[in-house]
């Protein structure tokens, strides 16, 4: 056989050529034995045959910007960035990472993904969902899953959709008819005077008791002052509130627990479950401002059952009132005897911190309310708010003047009178009056007396719903049934008072 | 001057002077308070709190129609003698009132929780009453 050897020369090359109108160049090699060389002897390999490619070893696409590799050893092709995996005649849909970010891009018409099981979407680590698509109509477990945190916020079902949380919208369309509510949309909050509109017996004191309607000042062996403030500046409209409380403990003279609470009649308004405490507040108060909660169980009734106490973030000392609300678990009442008098106790203040520095607290709008969300502030008008708190209080002003209270019978030396009150109160009344006096008709000014009143009830003569009490005033010159205008003393400061604060 | 004072007040026939019934009320001789012995109301559970802590400081001069009321007059050490001034010393009303207190200090009841307030009344209880309730358990 013979044999050609083609060599170039140090400087030129050889080449074997087709003719341009020849078609093919043809090398032809033997089945075996035979490779294909390079000048340093080495072997081109893996061309195994014409009909088909094998390629051994990474192979390197170079793009006229970005390259795409066969990485052999990783067993991938690795597309560089902006390197983009391209489908249909005009690259209608692409996947690419452009170094920053990963693409999946249609171009043109429908995306389809098509999955007869479970469709997830989930974080890189395999391990938190973002989203599931599930098929078929198995309740509970098909339809759309949206996840927040790996906690399933949103889902399809074969009747809607149900949201787990707080669903907000800007807008509703829909008649409505079919919502539900497991809170109500008014008389949500629990307090009564949460605003502090009403102060019945005065704005400001510096001894432990109720002051702002409803509310107890208690000092708790420390000293302060509790008054009522107005709202003003860029806070004077503050939701509707007028006036808020501002509490000052006196440095050395500032105790735990020193602060104001409210008794919520009946121990069952506040049911087993989740409550929340919202509230406005600014100043500095030693630690944190502190609520703690007692149950109690009434006349004869079980044993208090404190709720420990949680206290806000540190209040920041300027002039903004800042929101903040505490989320408590109130226990069961379940095997509990429940007597008369029954409430449920809310204290802000000091707690258990026992420093004796001075601080101050002003506070508005506070609530409480059934559930584990805070809603807005619910605003009640001043009217409403003192119907309210005329069950537990009510005051008959006669400071500096006479004041009529009403035609008296003499029971004796006594002036026994109807007092129409508007409200009935929650229990029967504790009764003062600094001063009294009676006129007639004929004579005028017949008698004077700073004896205390007495609520003319014996216990098993009390009615709770009726509108009038009888009052006794002792103490005066009277002639038995004779009829008297009952009028306070006209240096009276404390008027007439009934008093069913729990 | 004690804090409290224990008061009847009367109702009366047409003649001004025989009472016609009676009720009791507690006042607050310091803060001039008329409190109604209602067991919803809070001024009536302070007294009683400060009842049980110092019976001293509630004063009566009067037991009213004798019979044991929600006031607490029956508690207190002159008890006996308010029903023997106003109905005598042998009325029906002082052996039911030298039995009650008798019954409440065995029963440890208030005001007599503590033996400290119990023994007085339960030595100084005629064995007359004593046999009449010897069912009751040994007060310890």
């Amino acid at each position: 056989m013979s044999k050609i050897k083609l060599t170039g020369s140090n400087s030129g090359y050889v080449e074997i050529s087709s003719a341009a109108d020849a078609g093919n160049l043809t090398l032809a090699l033997p089945t075996s034995g035979t490779v294909l060389l390079s000048n340093t002897d080495n072997v081109f390999t893996g061309i195994t045959t014409f009909a088909g490619l094998n390629i051994t070893g990474d192979v390197t696409f170079n793009g006229a910007s970005y390259n795409v590799l066969w990485d052999a050893s990783d067993n991938q092709f690795e597309f560089g960035d902006n390197a983009k995996l391209s489908f249909g005649d005009s690259s209608d849909l692409q996947i690419y990472h452009n170094g920053i970010e990963s693409w999946i891009k249609n171009n043109t018409s429908t995306l389809n993904i098509l999955n007869d099981g479970t469709t997830q979407i989930k974080n890189n680590a395999d391990n938190q969902y973002v989203a599931s698509f599930v098929t078929g109509g198995t309740t509970g477990t098909s339809g759309c899953h949206l996840y927040f945190n790996n906690s399933e916020k949103f889902y399809t079902t074969d009747t809607g959709t149900v949201t787990n949380g707080i669903c907000t919208a800007t807008s509703f369309s829909g008649s409505g008819e079919g919502l539900t509510r497991t809170t109500p949309y008014s008389h949500r909050n629990k307090f009564i005077n949460g605003s502090f509109a009403i102060w019945q017996r005065g704005t400001s004191s510096t001894s432990s008791g109720y002051l702002a309607d409803r509310w107890y000042f208690g000092l708790s062996g420390g000293s302060g002052t509790c008054s009522r403030q107005e709202h003003s500046g860029s806070q004077a409209n503050f939701s509707g509130s007028q006036y808020y409380l501002r509490l000052i403990a006196n440095s050395g003279g500032s105790s735990d627990y020193f602060g104001i609470r409210q008794r919520i009649e009946d121990v069952r308004t506040l049911p087993e479950g989740q409550i929340t405490v919202s509230f406005w507040a600014r100043g500095h108060v030693n630690g944190n401002l502190a609520v703690w909660m007692t149950q109690n169980f009434g006349s004869g009734g079980s044993t208090d059952v404190d709720i420990a106490q949680q206290v806000t973030p540190y209040l920041q000392n300027d002039s903004t009132f800042r929101y903040y609300s505490l989320t408590f678990t109130v226990p069961s009442i379940s095997g509990k005897t429940i007597g008369a008098g029954s409430f449920f106790q809310i204290s802000f203040g000091q707690g258990t911190n026992t420093s004796g520095s001075g601080w101050t607290l002003d506070i508005s709008n506070i609530q409480v309310e059934v559930g584990s969300v805070a809603t807005p502030f619910e605003h009640r008008s001043v009217g409403e708010e003192i119907q309210r708190c005329k069950r537990y209080f009510q005051r008959f002003t006669a400071y500096g003047d006479h004041h009529h209270f009403g035609v008296a019978r003499a029971e004796s030396n006594t002036a026994r009178t109807g007092i129409v009150i508007p409200v009935p109160m929650r229990a029967m009344p504790t009764v003062a009056c600094n001063g009294h006096r009676t006129f007639t008709g004929d004579a005028g000014y017949n008698s004077e007396s700073t004896s205390t009143p007495a609520l003319a009830y014996s216990g098993a003569g009390w009615v709770s719903d009726s509108n009038i009490y009888t009052v006794d005033f002792p103490g005066h010159s009277l002639t038995h049934n004779r009829m008297y205008c009952l009028m306070s003393k006209t240096t009276s400061t404390n008027a007439l008072t009934l008093d069913s604060e729990l | 001057m004690a804090k409290y004072k224990i008061r009847s007040h009367h109702s009366y026939e047409d003649d001004g002077t025989t009472i016609k019934s009676i009720y009791q009320d507690v006042e607050d001789t310091e803060l001039k308070l008329g409190i109604p012995t209602d067991s919803c109301n809070r001024h009536y559970q302070e007294y009683l709190e400060h009842l049980k802590n110092d019976m001293s400081s509630v004063t009566c001069t009067d037991c009213g129609d004798g019979t044991p009321n929600d006031s607490m007059w029956q508690y207190l050490d002159n008890a006996e003698q308010l029903v023997i001034d106003k109905y005598g010393s042998d009325s029906d009303k002082l052996t039911a009132l030298r039995e009650l207190r008798y019954v409440r200090a065995m029963e440890a009841k208030f005001p007599y929780e503590s033996m400290t307030n119990a023994t007085p009344i339960i030595d100084a209880t005629s064995q007359e009453i004593k046999d009449k309730n010897r069912h009751l358990p040994m007060r310890r």
